[in-house]
């Protein structure tokens, strides 16, 4: 009779603990990629970017605003204004701690942010509209797309001195920066390609057809592969996105 | 989505994602790549880079110009325009 209830008791025990082993093997799925937090900023933010080092996030808004996030706590730490218009893109050079910030619009400067202060400390003219921006850590250049005259600016980041623009393709949206290869991709809207320039000579040498309407393009220096988000955004900055979106989605 | 290989600077396969995308970008690490999306919905992906599947689409509030990742703590920030927020996703 004991060998009989210790046996019962047993095999419950096993249940619970084979059970217990399921409920937690599941917990990671179900809590997995989850939106969690919304975080209010200032008015049309536009452009975003890390600082995997300070973990602190920036996110460039139309209201010509930099808001500055603590990606501890999610909550924004400071405002900064550069006084360069309406906002296009924002990147960061983590090595120095920069932050590189675009005045579309009507616009032709870039600001350059020191982040550990968080204080405007050049405004650089560039190239006219410049849309979005990226940075070589590795070389220390920087890249702006001036998407509405196929150009792209090239700044040297040592000295904050805009050195020309360059031919990137037809209406290069966005940028990108391969730093293994010291490549730079643009997704050129118009034309259905991607712009590869050879940053050691800083010119471009290849347009590689893709899919329609290349908006973006990220990069992955490990496996050396290319991503493009095909499907197109708003081709005038200062217009609100709804109604280019509005415009845009009609086509199809 | 197009996927081109930087060897031979041929795109080499398409990834369905959703049907009009506006940002992207890349975790070098995992290799898992995220987008922004705007039609049929609003929508942020998580692309997995070795299988060139889509793992899930989480809607968020109206369309993201931009997007970013942080390496380090596997988070995912998309900027809303239209509703003056920013959007963390932890993947």
């Amino acid at each position: 009779m004991s060998n009989v209830l210790s046996r019962l008791s047993r095999r419950r025990f096993t249940t619970g603990l084979v059970a217990t082993a399921v409920t937690l093997s599941r917990c990671p799925l179900v809590s997995a990629q989850s939106i969690i937090a919304v975080i209010p900023v200032g008015t049309n933010p536009f452009g975003v970017a890390c600082n995997a080092v300070t973990n602190h996030i920036y996110i460039s808004q139309g209201d010509g605003e930099v808001s500055v996030i603590d990606g501890a706590t999610n909550q924004v730490m400071t405002v900064i204004s550069p006084h360069i218009g309406t906002l296009g893109g924002v990147a960061v050079n983590s090595q120095t701690n920069r932050i590189y910030v675009v005045g579309a619009n009507l616009g032709n400067e870039l600001a350059v942010i020191d982040g550990s202060t968080n204080t405007v400390v050049a405004i650089i003219t560039v190239g006219l509209q410049p849309q979005y921006v990226a940075v070589n850590q590795v070389t220390n250049f920087i890249y702006a797309v001036n998407s509405q005259s196929n150009r792209m600016s090239i700044i040297d980041g040592s000295s904050n001195t805009f050195l020309r623009t360059i031919y990137a393709g037809k209406f290069p949206n966005t940028v990108s920066v391969d730093q293994l290869r010291n490549r730079i991709y643009t997704a050129d809207q118009n034309a259905n390609t991607v712009g590869l320039i050879n940053g050691r000579i800083n010119r471009l040498t290849r347009l590689i057809p893709v899919s329609p309407i290349p908006a973006a393009v990220a990069i992955n220096p490990r496996t050396n592969k290319v991503y493009v988000a095909n499907g197109g955004v708003l081709s005038v900055r200062g217009m609100p996105p709804c109604q280019s979106w509005t415009a845009e989605r009609s086509r199809w | 989505m197009s996927v081109v290989d930087g060897r031979t600077f041929q795109m080499v396969s398409t990834i369905a994602v959703d049907d009009l995308l506006t940002a992207i970008t890349v975790n070098p690490v995992t290799n898992r790549i995220y987008t922004a999306n705007y039609y049929p919905n609003s929508s942020a992906s998580i692309v997995d880079g070795n299988t060139n599947q889509t793992i899930t689409t989480l809607p968020i509030d109206d369309q993201g110009y931009s997007i970013a990742v942080n390496p380090q703590t596997n988070r995912v920030y998309v900027p809303i325009w239209m509703s003056n927020t920013v959007t963390v996703i932890q993947d």
